[in-house]
């Protein structure tokens, strides 16, 4: 959704095209406070728009902190980068991680379970298990990829950028936006934002879903 | 409509046959009446009192800036503008802006609609018979509510 016609639709909606009751950045900080709540919403609901997928392997990490600290090797004021090591230091959550949704290991697809410690990750008996502590993610492993519920990115520059969700979302962003532009109270966006994700999320998903019996071969 | 036309209305409507008001006077009535209408429709919001400008950070105000169209990344004190994010290079500022005063006779009166000219005239009226302690109450009353049409009607 191009984020230009997020503004041109406000600002038709408001009567304002000729700028004279709101500037870009009024709006702009509008629409960014409106992507946060549905944002919020959105994530705590389980919509599969926020859904992303981040790779992560230890060695290919690994081998870039090296290079970097080799590049930056005689710059004095450069600190070294520790290299990383899954189970031990764990590895960052990627920036715009909100909740998470899966864990699986890269080789063979398996999906990890969660660990009530990180002494049981670190132990023998660790593989397939992790554990999420403060902002860093704790595997036993090389390989996994993180499937999570994202942050929608603000918008920056109404010209350039696009506004990571679905056509579908136009109208409830746009009236979200204009509620916030004027003051709306706590409850009314409140009471806004939910009917908005609630009308845009489907009541079914994924019912042609084929379930693994417990049985089956 | 030219200052001279407005002020020689101006004289007519006092009925100042002992050119008791001086042209310098009557061309301060006007301004004083034209700050006045501008004010009125800037408070209504007509995009006909927009200006843009670019502006940099820690440079003054333009000379006619009254209030900005919406809100900007910048904080103003007295005439100084102050961007917030200081690595911004330069902003684009839609702002209200009054007309400039007249000084002579020979200009043009600043609004492009001549009714609103006229109401400018009317107002500098009554400035002047106030001053000389006519009653003007009755007037007042009219040329306000027609101030106020001409606000509600050009607001954005």
């Amino acid at each position: 959704m191009e984020a230009l016609r997020v503004l041109r639709l406000v600002r038709q909606k408001e009567q304002d095209n000729s700028e004279a009751k709101y500037s870009d950045y009024d709006i702009q900080g509008a629409v960014n406070e409106t992507l946060r709540y549905l944002n919020i919403s959105l994530a705590n609901k389980g919509n599969e728009y926020l859904q992303k997928i981040e790779v992560y392997d230890q060695n290919l990490i690994n081998a870039q902190i090296t290079a970097e600290n080799e590049e930056n090797a005689e710059d004095e004021e450069y600190i070294p980068k520790d290299l990383v090591d899954f189970a031990e230091t764990g590895v960052a959550l990627p920036e715009d991680y909100i909740s998470l949704v899966d864990v699986q290991r890269t080789s063979d697809g398996y999906h990890l379970h969660p660990a009530s410690s990180l002494f049981e990750v670190r132990s023998d008996d660790g593989y397939g298990k992790y554990i999420i502590m403060g902002d860093k993610i704790y595997i036993k492993g090389k390989a996994f990829q993180l499937c999570y519920y994202r942050v929608i990115p603000p918008v920056k520059d109404f010209k350039e950028d696009k506004i990571d969700l679905p056509e579908i979302c136009l109208d409830p962003v746009v009236k979200l936006t204009r509620l916030v532009l004027n003051n709306a109270d706590v409850d009314t966006m409140t009471q806004a934002v939910n009917t908005a994700v609630e009308r845009i999320m489907p009541r079914r998903r994924y019912a042609n879903s084929r379930q693994k019996m417990p049985f089956s071969l | 409509m030219k200052v001279e036309d407005a002020v020689a209305r101006l004289k007519t409507a006092t009925h100042d046959i002992s050119d008791e008001y001086t042209t310098e006077e009557c061309i301060g009535f006007l301004n004083t009446a034209i700050q006045q209408v501008c004010y009125q429709l800037i408070a209504g919001g007509s995009p006909q009192m927009l200006k843009q400008v670019t502006v940099h950070n820690l440079e003054y105000l333009p000379v006619d800036f009254v209030r900005p169209a919406g809100t900007y990344p910048i904080k103003l004190t007295g005439q100084l503008i102050e961007f917030l994010d200081e690595d911004m290079e330069d902003l684009k500022v839609r702002y209200f802006a009054t007309k400039e005063p007249m000084d002579n006779t020979t200009e043009d009166m600043p609004f492009v609609h001549e009714e609103i000219n006229d109401i400018a005239v009317k107002v500098a009226t009554l400035i002047a018979l106030n001053q000389n302690e006519y009653d003007v109450s009755q007037d007042k009353a009219i040329i306000d509510e027609l101030r106020q049409a001409i606000a509600t009607g050009m607001a954005g």
